[in-house]
């Protein structure tokens, strides 16, 4: 295991990840996908943490991205209940009237 | 000075790949995508001729351990202005060719022409592989350019699955480059371990076979056919194609180092040389005997690197490339005009088009190496250097210069007789056989030929001295490298002589086993692409039925936004003309009392320009957030890759 | 040095929020103006304190990582008094409403991250700054619970999510580049790393900030939310995270070496923000819609004095000078349109300056404020803007905030044409009696008015915002 190998795990996350959010168009699955940026980003940072400057300072980083997650996941629900109960749609592509 | 160079180096990569993948995603932008890609290629003569001038470097870092560089040395600043001028006159005679997606083409030639840029720019193994994969995509889609017609899409399948098998060749190379220990760079590979060395040559020699066509890969070129002329006419004469020959020349200190790659590489190139000459001499189809002789063109470029003589070979690609692109732009001229390429629907076509007829006539003279045009000076280059290796290979290409001054006879003998009143009907029966023909050649269409004509008659010079010992010296061989005086009039006889027995007997052998490409087409359907196409169909039938309902869907849904925009234009649009107007009436009036006449109109004018962009403004926000989204990075992307590269 | 008490403000408006949502639980529902007067209290406090704190030297707290100079003390005043003209202007929407304390909590948990965000002087800070401050917007727009107002949330959920991960993958970047997060550790740092990943997490982070911004590329929310949510939503939203936004850029690229070429990155987005923000501002009909997108436009403006950050000692005083004329006169705009909720159309504006001739002037005052025009805030703040621009070399900048100017001057004046047309012949008050409001012309006035003094007394203001 190094660092490299750890970043390249992050880098394919990050990048599934984007294509994933890029490609879908329900909303569910958007989250998914930046879902797994996330994790990416989490991996990124423990890699660095571990292999560059295992101090105690740089899980904050960690901690900030993780808690990140967790919050705009539940943010990412409520508003696609939100959605799915005022319009009865849960894909991006259904709900666009606003435009232009 | 230095970084004008550099930015210049960039801009010739960016700008074209930029431009061209604007053009291909816009939809809309059919009517403005001739002038933009007009001069964005004019844009690139310019900025080739300083780069070949000034002979910049850049990179950028990429890999641990290696750079993304590119660098301009003697090959490429010989190369590049060739490239370059050849793509703009291909784009102007495309424009007769091409009357639909005009901006899809367009683009799609821009990104073509960046890529072969970076490729011939490039000075390090990763730069090389992501210039070559673009090649290779944008190859594949030029080709498949009319894709509603399944053969063309399988056409253009077949050249992308055999080139792509060779190109992992050029993987191998750069895994066994960085394990050999010397770096990427192009210029150190001769001096990696060697026991690496061999597989790097190996994996290189095999990627470049690929891409000139040569055995035993040649046949993708027959059907790459397919595409349109225009497209034939920059990927398989000046370009792609002789990016295979052309990488080969670039790394010949490394063939050199191994021992074996050099004698191998030169009978590759002396087998391509003469099979594929036998093959061009039996073909029956304008476009198919230009592509056979391609390859065996490439052939003595190929001879070329394998015997060392690397001054010639860039002599000969060059002045190949300007014999060629004429020829294949000839040919689409003439399949527009008629709707033919077939040889027995081209005779006399000469006296249809005089200018035309004149400047095929001239790239054929060149093609069969009469002195004093072209290739026979550049020929005799390479066939000079081989015959100090060995005088079987010297044979081979001597005999291959003779065919190909057969097949080039084989042209002239139809397209220059005129055709008798009685047979007439016969001829004019394969008119239309393969697509309407307008029976017109526009202006823009003949240019070109007449450019690319004096090209073909003149770039021999470059073989001859004083001009050969300046390439020489250019490319860092050392040495004497142009033709030898007995040589030059060995082989100014032989193609003479088979010129005039052809053009007086008016008749060739076709044997079957050339006309039909030795059978390697048949092969390598076996082998390669009808696997691959039942893969293809299995995966599409399964996704069939997944697409279909999603591409109903989405017809659905545009018909529906579509009949929204317009209840929208209706009532907001409407409105808000109808106020503004009524504003800008008042306004002009009072303003009309007070102002100068052409004040007011110029202040008119630029309002509705402004007014116009207002509403181009708004069409980025479709309300569409997956579309937010992809705008949303793509302009980081871009913004990312700009001020990397820029900054 | 930790020294709690320098946050005193951000902790009064964290507090307040927490208040606020607990309290608005135990409160009956006819009483809850009790939740919205305790919450105006609190922004008052704020505002005192910071100003309080504003006579003192500039330090920082935490370990570095949080700065509390002139411009988080401007920062602080204008997110509280901001959040207070939207709590008056929102007392209309919201006075009786099932969701009146969680609309008081989320504008004041808004407020404290647009703050946090002003101060940051640390990556982390940066980011937990940067959720703070958006995540109440998800739930200020959602709480319409209109078809178009679930639309907007999404769609600023998904932008916002998605710009949020772009702002943490800068900060990783950065941090993994350097092994730190704070900004002084990091200008001595950067200096040895490869410049492009530099720009690489520059470009994610400015792009991360854009987003709170609504400036280009991450402005797609802006307009859509601006017409679907309701005006409370739509005005703080408009409003409040741009002090915060503007204020944190300014410090970014401070940190940025010379091989990152941060000006132009920003110039870039300054010029693409105000360009189209002003092309697509042209043709909309919907009142919201248009200051949605001029807003996209003046964040152009604003970004014109980062770029010479560091080059001019006008910059950073311009940029406060900017935001404090911005923040009036858009809050005056946005609150006629909450004075008048059925008039969706600028057609529907049409004689309305007979109706209301109050709201009318206020309605000129903000829209000729917008433009720039004197004796307004606004122009004060492009005149100083352009100033900065020229003195640090950016002369093109200035050239082009002009001619930005022009541009955005027709689509305003479609708005005031109609204004003060005769009304229409079948005047039947067009629904007015259905909701008299109160509280959002006050608002409106009692901004324009704002908007006025701030450049009335621009001298003042300078002089302020210059700092000690």
């Amino acid at each position: 295991m190094t660092l490299q190998t750890v970043l390249l795990v992050a880098a394919a996350l990050f990048s599934v990840g984007l294509y994933g959010a890029l490609s879908q168009q329900v909303v569910v699955m958007v989250m998914m996908g930046l879902e797994l940026m996330l994790n990416g980003l989490i991996l990124a940072a423990a890699g660095f943490w571990w292999f560059l400057a295992p101090d105690p300072s740089g899980q904050v980083l960690l901690l900030v991205i993780i808690a990140a997650m967790t919050v705009e996941m539940a943010m990412g629900f409520a508003v696609a209940t939100l959605l799915h109960r005022v319009r009865r749609v849960d894909m991006t592509d259904m709900a666009a009237d606003l435009s232009g | 000075m230095r970084d004008l160079a550099q930015v210049c180096l960039w801009l010739l990569v960016v700008l074209p790949a930029g431009v061209g993948a604007l053009l291909a995603a816009a939809r809309r932008a059919n009517r403005i995508a001739i002038p933009i890609s007009l001069a964005t290629a004019t844009t690139m003569v310019g900025l080739s001729a300083v780069v070949a001038a000034a002979r910049p470097a850049v990179s950028v870092p990429f890999l641990a351990g290696t750079d993304l560089a590119l660098a301009v040395d003697g090959l490429a600043a010989l190369i590049l202005p060739t490239l370059t001028v050849v793509t703009l006159l291909v784009l102007l005679a495309s424009t007769g060719e091409i009357h639909e997606s005009t901006a899809r083409f367009h683009g799609l030639m821009l990104i073509f022409a960046g890529a072969v840029a970076f490729t011939a720019a490039a000075a390090t193994l990763p730069a090389l592989l992501l210039a070559w994969e673009i090649m290779g995509a944008a190859s594949y889609a030029l080709i498949g350019f009319r894709w509603r017609d399944e053969d063309r899409m399988s056409a253009g399948l077949t050249a992308f699955l055999t080139t792509r098998a060779a190109d992992l060749g050029l993987y191998a190379a750069a895994g066994a480059a960085l394990a050999g220990g010397a770096g990427l760079a192009l210029a150190n590979l001769s001096q990696s371990s060697p026991g690496w060395r061999h597989v790097i040559a190996a994996g290189i020699l095999v990627a470049a076979l690929g891409k000139a066509a040569q055995l035993p890969f040649s046949f993708w070129l027959s059907r790459a056919m397919a595409g349109p002329s225009a497209v034939s006419a920059l990927l398989h004469s000046a370009a792609m194609v002789a990016m295979g020959g052309y990488l080969l020349l670039r790394v010949q200190p490394l063939l050199a180092a191994t021992g074996w790659a050099g004698p191998v590489t030169t009978g590759f190139g002396a087998a391509t040389a003469l099979l594929l000459a036998a093959v061009a001499v039996a073909q029956r189809d304008l476009k198919q005997l230009l592509a056979a002789s391609t390859a065996a063109q490439l052939g003595f470029v190929v001879m070329a690197a394998g015997a060392g003589t690397v001054a010639g070979g860039a002599a000969h690609l060059v002045a190949h490339a300007a014999t060629k692109a004429l020829l294949f732009l000839a040919a689409g001229v003439w399949l527009t005009a008629l709707g033919t390429k077939r040889l027995a629907g081209l005779r006399g076509v000469v006296g249809r088009w005089r200018l035309v007829g004149w400047s095929a006539t001239v790239g054929a003279l060149a093609l069969a190496g009469i002195a004093p045009l072209s290739l026979w000076a550049t020929k005799d280059a390479v066939l000079t250097a081989v015959g100090e290796q060995s005088p079987w290979l010297y044979a081979t290409g001597l005999a291959a210069s003779a065919l190909s001054a057969a097949y080039a006879a084989k042209i002239l003998v139809v397209i220059w007789p005129r055709v008798p009143a009685d047979r007439r009907a016969e001829v004019e029966a394969h008119f239309d056989e393969e697509e309407r023909g307008n029976r017109r050649v526009t202006l823009l269409q003949r240019v070109p030929l007449v450019l690319l004509a004096v090209g073909a008659a003149y770039a021999g010079l470059l073989a001859l001295p004083p001009l050969a010992s300046t390439v020489a010296r250019a490319v860092g061989q050392t040495g004497g490298s142009h033709a030898s005086a007995r040589e030059l009039v060995v082989s100014a006889a032989v193609t003479l002589a088979v010129l005039l027995v052809i053009l007086a007997r008016r008749r060739l052998p076709e044997p079957r086993w050339a006309l039909r490409w030795m059978g390697l087409q048949a092969a390598a359907s076996a082998l390669v692409t009808r696997p691959t196409l039942r893969c293809a169909n299995a995966l599409a039938r399964f996704d069939d039925r997944v697409l279909d309902r999603a591409i109903t869907g989405a017809a659905r849904a545009a018909v529906s936004l579509s009949r929204r925009a317009a209840r929208f234009d209706d009532r907001v649009v409407d409105h808000a003309v109808t106020s503004t107007s009524e504003l800008s009436m008042r306004v002009a009036a009072r303003a009309a009392r007070a102002d100068d006449r052409w004040l007011d109109e110029a202040v008119e004018h630029l309002a509705t320009r402004v007014r116009r962009l207002g509403r181009l403004a708004r069409r980025p926000q479709t309300g569409q957030l997956h579309q937010y989204y992809l705008q949303a990075v793509v302009v980081l992307l871009v913004g990312v890759v700009l001020l990397v590269t820029l900054g | 040095m930790m020294r709690p008490l320098l946050l005193l403000p951000e902790m009064l408006l964290v507090v307040g929020a927490l208040t606020a949502l607990l309290g608005g639980s135990f409160v009956p529902r006819h009483q809850q103006w009790m939740i919205r007067v305790l919450t105006a209290g609190v922004l008052l406090a704020v505002i005192v304190t910071a100003a309080i704190g504003m006579a003192g030297p500039a330090r920082t707290a935490f370990d570095d990582s949080y700065t509390v100079d002139t411009a988080t003390g401007v920062a602080r005043i204008l997110a509280s008094a901001a959040t207070l003209l939207v709590l008056m202007l929102a007392a209309d929407e919201i006075a009786g409403t099932a969701r009146e304390s969680e609309t008081c909590a989320l504008l004041l948990f808004g407020a404290a991250g647009t703050v946090l965000l002003a101060g940051a002087d640390d990556l982390l800070v940066l980011a937990a700054g940067f959720l703070l401050a958006t995540i109440p917007l998800y739930g200020l727009i959602g709480l319409v619970f209109t078809a178009r107002g679930a639309e907007a949330a999404m769609k600023t959920y998904l932008m916002g999510a998605l710009f949020g991960i772009l702002l943490l993958t800068g900060v990783t970047i950065m941090s993994g580049l350097t092994g730190s997060t704070g900004y002084a550790e990091l200008t001595n740092a950067l200096v040895d790393v490869p410049p492009a990943a530099v720009t690489g997490a520059a470009v994610a982070l400015v792009a991360g900030l854009m987003f709170k911004a609504g400036g280009v590329p991450g402005h797609f929310w802006v307009p859509d939310a601006a017409q679907g949510g309701n005006a409370t939503a739509a005005t703080f939203l408009t409003t409040v995270p741009k002090i915060g936004a503007m204020v944190a850029v300014y410090r970014l690229v401070g940190i940025l070496p010379d091989a990152v070429p941060w000006p132009a990155l920003i110039a870039t987005v300054a010029v693409a923000s105000m360009t189209l923000g002003n092309l697509a501002a042209y043709w909309q009909a919907d009142p919201r819609r248009l200051l949605g997108w001029s807003t996209v436009s003046q964040v152009g403006f604003v970004l014109v004095p980062v770029v010479v950050a560091g080059n001019s000692d006008l910059a950073l005083p311009s940029l406060l000078v900017y935001l404090t004329a911005y923040t009036a006169t858009n809050i005056a705009a946005f609150a006629v349109t909450a004075a008048l909720p059925e008039r969706r159309d600028l057609g529907d504006y049409q004689g309305m300056a007979m109706q209301r001739p109050w709201l009318a002037a206020a309605l000129v005052v903000a829209l000729l404020g917008l433009v720039g025009t004197p004796p307004t805030g606004v122009f004060v703040g492009k005149l100083t803007t352009a100033t900065a621009a020229w003195d640090g070399g950016h002369g093109w900048l200035a050239v082009v905030v002009f001619i930005n100017t022009l541009l955005s001057l027709f689509y305003y004046l479609r708005w005031i044409v109609p204004t003060y047309r005769q009304p229409p012949r079948d005047v039947s008050a067009q629904g007015e009696t259905r909701s008299r409001r109160q509280w959002a012309p006050l608002t409106a006035v009692t901004a324009a008015a704002l908007s006025l003094a701030a450049g009335l007394a621009g001298g003042v203001v300078w002089t302020v915002v210059s700092g000690p």
